[in-house]
């Protein structure tokens, strides 16, 4: 990471003033420009404006002014004081649809419907005459669905330039260094160089130092899309470990593989200990049962006798998508009083982080009472994520960090594959696609909860969390499109566009936690019980101009205000001290003294 | 202050036999009254003790397990760290330590054994050594205490019976031994009648109490009256009401058989834009109105006021029956009871939650109270609460309207002088509510805790906006089932009265004659004193009492005076379009100005009032009303961010289903099941802004302290010592956390500011505090090394601290 960091100082160096300024250009955009209509980033374009009427479910219809360019959808209110306006980025937009026709009678009742991916719907009227909304309709549609229509993502032409260079945050070699790896029983295969061993995993892998390069090819043809058992962390005393990979192809006629039985038997004596390999299923047992159909399946007992089977009981991507689905029908744009709490239970949306929040605390578990596990569900690629980079989360403080945090996503959800292109549909008109599911969400709601039970645990705040999931969906930043690294390298991800790492490490201080105190080698074992989980309301409700947004709580605000205090009394004393010691100093400078009243009112004193 | 009765303390302990003595690890000195650390009470027995105990602690508490002796003595379950510092002798009596449980609010005890758990009750035997004791109790706490191997069977047995046998399950006539337990001795008696009170609360006893808070509320028109001074006019009302300045005494004594209970309008409040809260009771309606009557009524309701709203509590709002019913559902729902494995499932909790209706209950009071915050904001009208008996939600709303408008209220004295004005000596019927006795159910409804409640949900919406804290509203919550406070143990003033004048009859012995008062029968002559619940020092230790307020709050000036007359708010809504007299209802959240809703006016036409009253009330203004109301709804969400914001803009609740939550920390702290997976540990026990606040205060103080020095030093340069040499001495004397030696001089009151107000605290890291709960939750018997809170804190000589001002006390 240093020998990268200073590359991009070096560069930076070079860029000079020129660089500064485009720099600056484009963190202060939204100020910059304080006389345009709508800000605009470096390499954002203006497509077309149009006059029409916001149907806002909160205040009503709203008339204004719609600025579309080719990476957001702006609205500003005309007659309103102080104006209501609208910033949704294009690649937030999951569906737009006409509303009404020319003979459609009532007030506002012609116009767009607009359906968002982060929780929200809008709604545009204009007026029912002349196809007033065609041009409207086809501009939006084209450009917040790029990819459908022969088009770039955003990221791909945006000019912006930060400070620093998010795309260096992560080098696995590093990560593996970090984690004491690689030593005598792991070594690095560089077998997936060129992407031939699997397609859907990173190039450098940690495997047992035992397993041979034919071992693993051997395995990779009993695992579902060849992504075989690696390492993805290490305890650092008792060597357990976690690993990951997809479902055995163990099919109706309960196939068995000895390289495989073999290799697991590999992984669980790597850190000497006796007792059995735990393997984690992440699914429902009817599920895995299920997948023998389509030639999947689980480890039988009989084939591997030096493990122990244990299924999690998450449920599948489409069941996650419906719930979310539930969820936001009751959060936007209205929210009950009195049945809310039956109405979100019905969603069943916190039982499955529930779920999966306890599946990773068993793995955590697991792993510091030094047994080593291996996680799998089907594909490897969606709970097999969240559980690993949960249980990581809980284990290592250092990816509780800022930019540890970013070195856990870049590792467990992108490199190793989490298929963000289909799950989220970046620049994907179809939207009713079977691949799309808020799996990506649900992690980062668990981690929210983590943080609201420990709140000092975590370097990053709820702003992060945020910012990741806005994000997400923004095509901003190439951070998360694609599938896969493979994908990512045919794309040339990397040079061409931006990591959102490279936003959020330029202005760090926006996501840090000012409670946050470094703690190393504890483990966090949340709570998952219904009992103590809550709904992450100022993100999933934060439309609702009733549930306050607390930009700043005011707690953390205090926080700020006796640091600056503490800081200063600091320097007052030493000041103090340095005067006493040079003897001479008159001592008009120090400050008067409390008087005992002042010390006894102090709880009230504004500071 | 009473500190020669000290001397006179005798405790009959029971002496532990040898065996005993060689198990409790040899560190502690077998000294006769504090072996084993427990600071008895005077008079205290300890029945039964049992060593190497382990407490589970709760998640607020840190988690994990602290080891050390468990007692039960005929008044509480005492708990007593190994590690805990020794007892000062000289210290007052605390009533319950940091771990204690009183004997009077434990519900169930539950054993567990290898293989199974049992109730205990006081007639049941055990056929297993107990590994694990359970103590369900009143305030939903769940204690649960785990026997080591090494604890002997016999005290495991002995003290689950112990307990079982002692507890008590209320019922009439327990209440009274349990006090004496508790406050019966010579010596405690003797202390507490020379107990001082806390002269920062207004108790509103005495008229000039009265006066105090018209003039702080900038209050005018209103007066004090001594009318029901020996309670003739009105039993439940207390000696001193305020009424309008135009009704002399002579009038307002024919208006008390109006109203229910002789309950008339009350004045509580003024809001600082000029209008006036005020409550009363319903009206007789079988009466007849004389011309003069009506006048005097009329002023009553008006006070000086153009406009009156008169808001029914008894249509909309949950009954005492509705909030008992849901509380009884709710703590069903929120003890895990092991004994009877009746539990619900997870996946049910939330639904199962809104089923119990207390947070609809809740929800209701804030809106109410929201609603009648706005009008009052509105301006120059009198609004009136009205509920048949004006004893039970009158106070929840009239009470909570205060804490909405009126910052004083959020302060720590303020807030217990309203509970003071609108609940002890409004008269709501603690005692039968609260059924210590166990003698009427029906009675029974924790009206008082659901407002506790609601309070609850403000302050985790506006944390800021308070002084108090959390803690404090949970100790509070606990306080109301230890029956010891004479707060909660009379139904109103009169009853109080009667009881202190009885006593301190009993106390001075006149010639053998004695007024005869009609007494309950449960109580005798000899009834101990009982302390109000606002002597919190009595209760609780200073460590537990410094976390009641934030250490440092948003600035709030105490002693506003407010004029009545912050009428320069731009979009102040002209109410007064309204004909002056205009009567309007308000209730289930809309205005009417129903005919009969004045039964005197109901007559029409009589010409019994005044001219302009007589037109009908103009339907005109409703709109006007509807709409202030309507903007707390509309108006709130665009609002910034708190920054400098007007003082007497109401905190309005959100409400939306989301926004009103279970207060986990009181009613899950029992939730045993929930840390299944919970090692050691989960958050700090301290806010890191508490911490921090706490730090700053540290170097304000040693700033003062090392500037005065350096003043002296100054003036004496041959003086060759250092400041800074002294400021070491003194932090290595270990005055650091327990100032030992309490100076005898420091008043009682707000702890001083320089004894720390909560556990030592390591500068610039406050996390690592953990270091003092490590050491606690260690599970071996051995002193870990650090247990020495000055010796754990070891910051650079730079911020060094020293405690007990001054460097006379160093050295």
């Amino acid at each position: 990471m240093d020998e990268l960091r200073m590359r991009c100082k070096t560069r930076r160096k070079s860029g000079t003033e020129h660089w500064n300024r485009r720099f600056w250009a484009s963190r202060e955009s939204l100020r910059m420009e304080p006389f345009a209509d709508v800000p605009l980033l470096p390499g954002e374009e203006r497509v077309i404006d149009k006059d029409l009427i916001y149907v806002c479910p909160f205040s009503g219809a709203v008339k204004g002014k719609v600025f579309i360019t080719n990476y957001r959808l702006f609205f500003k209110s005309s007659d309103m004081d102080p104006a209501v306006t609208l910033n949704v980025p294009l690649g937030a937009i999951n569906r737009v649809e006409k509303m009404g026709g020319a003979s459609s009678r009532g007030e506002n009742s012609y116009g767009l419907d607009i359906t968002c991916k982060d929780m929200r719907n809008l709604r545009f009227a204009l007026k029912q005459e002349g196809h007033s909304r065609r041009d409207i309709f086809e501009i939006l549609f084209r450009y917040a669905f790029p990819l459908s229509h022969g088009m770039h993502l955003f990221a791909f032409l945006s000019q912006e330039k930060f400070e620093e260079n998010g795309w260096s945050v992560y080098s696995p070699m590093q990560e593996f260094r970090r984690q004491g790896l690689p030593n005598d029983k792991w070594r690095i295969t560089f077998l997936n160089q060129q992407y031939e061993l699997c397609d859907t995993y990173p190039t450098i892998l940690m495997v047992p130092y035992k397993a041979t390069e034919e071992d693993l090819r051997k395995v990779a043809t009993f695992r579902s899309r060849c992504r075989i058992p690696v390492l993805s962390w290490i305890h650092p005393d008792n060597m357990a470990v976690i690993t990951r990979c997809s479902q055995p192809l163990v099919g109706m006629s309960g196939k068995r593989n000895k390289d495989d039985e073999r290799y697991l038997d590999i992984i669980r004596e790597t850190n000497g200990t006796t007792s059995k390999l735990t393997i984690f299923d992440a699914r429902p047992n009817v599920n895995a049962v299920a997948n023998k159909a389509t030639g999947g399946g689980y480890e039988g007992d009989d084939a591997y006798q030096n493990a122990e089977l244990v299924f999690l009981d998450i449920h599948n991507i489409h069941v996650m998508r419906e719930s979310l689905k539930k969820l936001k029908d009751i959060v936007y744009p209205n929210v009950e009083e009195s049945h809310w709490l039956s109405s979100l239970e019905s969603t069943h949306w916190l039982e499955h982080i529930k779920l999966v929040l306890s599946g990773a605390i068993q793995v955590a578990d697991k792993i510091s009472s030094g047994n080593s596990v291996v996680v799998h569900c089907s594909d490897g690629w969606d709970r097999t994520a969240q559980l690993t980079s949960l249980a990581m989360l809980m284990l290592d403080s250092y990816y509780r960090t800022l930019r540890g945090f970013q070195v856990l996503l870049e590792k467990e959800w992108i490199s190793f594959g989490h298929k963000f292109a289909s799950r989220i549909g970046h620049g994907d008109k179809n939207h009713a696609d079977a691949d799309r599911s808020p799996i990506f969400v649900q992690l980062i709601d668990c981690v929210w909860q983590m943080t609201k039970q420990f709140p000092t645990a975590f370097e990053f705040n709820e702003h992060l969390l945020v910012t990741v999931l806005d994000h997400l969906y923004s095509c901003r930043f190439g951070t998360f499109l694609y599938n896969c690294e493979s994908v990512r390298d045919a794309n040339e991800l990397r040079t061409r566009t931006i990591s959102l790492w490279s936003l959020i490490n330029s202005d760090q201080a926006s996501y840090v936690n000012p409670f946050y105190a470094a703690e190393s080698s504890r483990v966090l074992y949340p709570v998952a019980s219904m009992r103590h989980l809550e709904l992450w309301v100022t993100y999933y409700i934060r439309w609702n101009p009733r549930i306050r947004q607390q930009q700043q709580s005011p707690v953390e605000q205090r926080y700020k205000e006796l640091l600056a205090l503490r800081e200063q009394y600091l320097k007052k004393l030493e000041e103090l001290q340095l005067s006493d010691s040079a003897p001479h100093l008159p001592n008009s400078t120090t400050p008067s003294p409390a008087s005992p009243t002042q010390r006894v009112t102090h709880l009230h004193t504004p500071f | 202050m009473l500190m020669g009765s000290k001397t006179t303390f005798k405790v009959r302990q029971i002496v532990p036999d040898m065996k005993e003595r060689m198990l409790s690890h040899g560190g502690l000195h077998t000294r006769g009254r504090d072996m084993f650390g427990l600071h008895c009470l005077p008079g205290e027995c300890v029945l039964q003790r049992a060593v190497l105990v382990r407490k589970k602690l709760c998640a607020r508490e840190g988690g994990g397990w602290l080891a050390g002796t468990l007692f039960c003595t005929h008044f509480r379950v005492a708990f007593v760290p190994q590690d805990c510092q020794k007892p000062d002798d000289n210290a007052d009596p605390v009533l319950l330590g940091d771990h204690d449980v009183a004997l009077a609010s434990i519900e169930k005890v539950v054993a567990v054994g290898p293989s199974r758990t049992k109730l205990v009750t006081p007639n049941s035997s055990l056929k297993f050594t107990p590994e694990e004791l359970v103590l369900y109790c009143r305030d939903l706490r769940v204690v649960c205490f785990l026997f080591d191997r090494l604890t002997p069977e016999t005290q495991a047995t002995e003290i689950t019976y112990s307990i079982a046998k002692t507890y008590q399950p209320l019922k009439p006539g327990t209440i009274l031994s349990f006090q004496n337990a508790a406050l019966g001795s010579v010596e405690m008696k003797q202390f507490l009648s020379n107990r001082r009170r806390d002269t920062q609360i207004n108790w509103f006893e005495s008229t000039s109490d009265w006066e105090r808070d018209l003039e702080r509320t900038g209050a005018t028109g209103w007066r004090v009256s001594a009318v029901n001074d020996r309670f003739e006019m009105a039993t439940s009302l207390p000696r001193f009401n305020v009424v309008p300045q135009k009704v002399l005494d002579t009038e307002l004594k024919k208006t008390f058989a109006h109203f229910n209970e002789g309950r008339i309008p009350r004045w509580c409040w003024r809001h600082p834009r000029g209008s006036d809260l005020l409550r009363m009771a319903s009206f007789q309606n079988n009466i007849y109105h004389e011309k003069d009557d009506i006048r005097n009524l009329e002023t009553l309701l008006f006070g000086g006021q153009q406009q009156c709203v008169v808001v029914e509590l008894a249509e909309d709002m949950p009954t005492p029956a509705d909030i008992q019913l849901a509380h009884t559902r709710l703590r069903a729902l929120c003890l895990g009871d092991i004994s009877t494995s009746v539990s619900v499932p997870d996946d049910k909790w939330l639904s199962t939650l809104e089923a119990t209706r207390w947070l609809d209950h809740a929800r209701c009071c804030l809106k109410k109270a929201a609603e009648v915050s706005c009008l009052l904001r509105g301006g120059h009208m009198t609004v009136i609460l009205q509920e048949p008996e004006d004893r039970d939600l009158n106070c929840v709303v009239s009470s909570l309207v205060q804490v909405m408008c009126d910052p004083h209220c959020r302060t720590l004295p303020g807030f217990q002088g309203l509970v003071q004005k609108e609940w002890v000596m409004a008269g709501h019927r603690f005692l039968s509510r609260a059924n210590y006795h166990r003698e009427s159910d029906k009675e029974e409804a924790p009206v008082f805790l659901l407002f506790l409640d609601c309070v609850w949900q403000l302050w985790a919406q506006y944390p800021s906006h308070f002084q108090l804290t959390g803690d404090y509203l949970l100790a509070l919550h606990d306080s109301v089932h230890v029956p010891l406070f004479s707060t909660f143990l009379s139904n109103c003033q009169r009853e109080r009265s009667r009881r202190s004048q009885r006593l301190s009859q009993s106390y001075t012995p006149v010639n053998g004659w004695r007024e005869v008062l009609p007494r309950d029968t449960s109580q005798d002559p000899v009834d101990p004193p009982l302390p109000p619940v606002w002597d919190w020092s009595l209760q609780y230790s200073c460590n537990r009492r410094a976390r009641f307020t934030h250490p440092v709050s948003q600035p709030v000036s105490s002693q506003l005076v407010l004029n009545g007359n912050l009428n320069a708010h731009p979009d102040s809504h002209k109410l007064t379009d309204g004909a002056p007299g205009s009567v309007f209802l308000l209730s289930r959240g809309t205005f009417s100005s129903p005919s009969n809703l004045l039964p005197w006016r109901n007559g029409g036409g009589s010409g019994s009032y005044r001219k302009s009253h007589r037109r009908a009330p103009s339907s005109e203004s409703l709109p006007g009303l509807e709409r202030v109301i309507k903007a707390w709804s509309l108006s709130e969400p665009s609002k910034p961010p708190p920054g400098p914001q007007d003082p007497h803009e109401p905190l309005l609740p959100l409400l939306l289903g989301p926004c009103v939550r279970v207060w986990r920390d009181c009613y899950l702290r029992g939730a045993l099941q929930a840390q299944a997976f919970c090692h050691p540990t989960p958050a700090s026990m301290y806010h890191p802004v508490d911490q921090l606040a706490w730090e700053v205060q540290q170097l304000r103080d040693k700033l003062a302290l090392a500037s005065t020095r350096h003043a002296a030093a100054t003036t004496k340069k041959q003086e060759s010592r250092r400041p800074a040499a002294n400021l070491n001495q003194n932090s290595n004397n270990g005055t650091f956390l327990f100032s030992a030696p309490r100076p005898s001089l420091v008043p009682r009151g707000p702890p001083p500011t320089s004894t720390p107000p909560r556990a030592p605290i390591p500068a610039a890291a406050p996390p690592r505090l953990a270091g003092r709960d490590a050491s606690k939750r260690t599970f071996l018997f051995g002193h870990p090394a650090d247990a020495r809170p000055d010796q754990r804190y070891a910051p650079t000589p730079s911020i060094r601290l020293p405690k007990n001002n001054g460097p006379s006390l160093g050295s």
